[in-house]
């Protein structure tokens, strides 16, 4: 499985600057808070056709286990851990939310 | 229904009188229900002298604006108002203004408790402490259950 695990702390995205070729091919994956931390990445890339769900991305990504508390979304909305992914999803991974 | 995030302190009783002032007419409205979440300088049993609030641009608010909508529409509120720091915080500033304005106090009550928990529970917001002690950092692991 080729992977591209660049991290792009500040840098811009490829999405951002090769938008339109790149949404087509690719799953763009996030990590917040602890997780970003904990996996060594806050934005990375890879390609749609090496994953089915969710739990596929994570896998590819992280190689560890899945803790059952981490919160998933796809396109800024909750999913679970077996929603399908297609080309050109935002898959984010964070840990429960302590806002307010 | 009005949803803003901050990245400066803001006076979270000037909001509700600006916000009422322009979007309610006097004598329409029975009762408004006001939570204010402010930080503290302890948690767990640490002397807390900063905090980060991470958020996820774009979900957060979208989050928020589904949370209150629903609430909005469960409860037949007239208006409701939120307001969330985002970047560094210090203890004694505000953090969380929810407002909301009904006919009724029940709504107000209701709608107002409801929307807090909803945000504490489901919208994307992370807290970074930074201890009084040897300066060390730590996430806020989860939140305490409102009731």
């Amino acid at each position: 499985m080729a992977l591209s695990l660049t991290a792009y702390y500040s840098l811009p995205s490829l999405n951002t600057v090769c938008r339109g070729y790149h949404l087509s091919m690719t799953i763009n994956v996030r990590f917040f808070a602890s997780l970003r931390e904990r996996i060594g990445v806050a934005r990375t890339e890879i390609p749609a056709d090496s994953v089915n769900d969710v739990r596929d991305v994570w896998q590819a990504i992280s190689r560890q286990p899945l803790d059952e508390e981490v919160l998933v979304a796809i396109n800024h909305n909750y999913a679970s851990l077996d929603h399908t992914v297609t080309d050109g999803d935002e898959v984010a991974f964070f840990p429960p939310v302590t806002g307010g | 229904m009005h949803i803003e995030l901050r990245d400066q302190c803001f006076d979270p009783w000037a909001e509700v009188t600006a916000f009422r002032d322009r979007m309610l007419l006097a004598g329409q409205y029975g009762a408004c229900a006001v939570f204010v979440g402010t930080m503290r300088d302890y948690n767990d049993g640490d002397r807390v002298c900063s905090m980060y609030l991470e958020h996820y641009p774009g979900m957060t608010e979208k989050q928020l604006e589904s949370l209150v909508s629903a609430s909005c529409k469960a409860n037949d509120l007239m208006e409701a108002l939120v307001v969330h720091r985002v970047g560094s915080v210090s203890p004694g500033e505000d953090i969380v203004l929810v407002a909301v304005w009904s006919a009724h106090r029940k709504a107000s009550f209701d709608a107002c408790r409801e929307i807090m928990e909803a945000l504490k529970s489901t919208a994307p917001f992370w807290k970074k402490e930074t201890l009084e002690d040897q300066n060390g950092e730590r996430w806020v692991h989860r939140n305490t259950p409102g009731s």
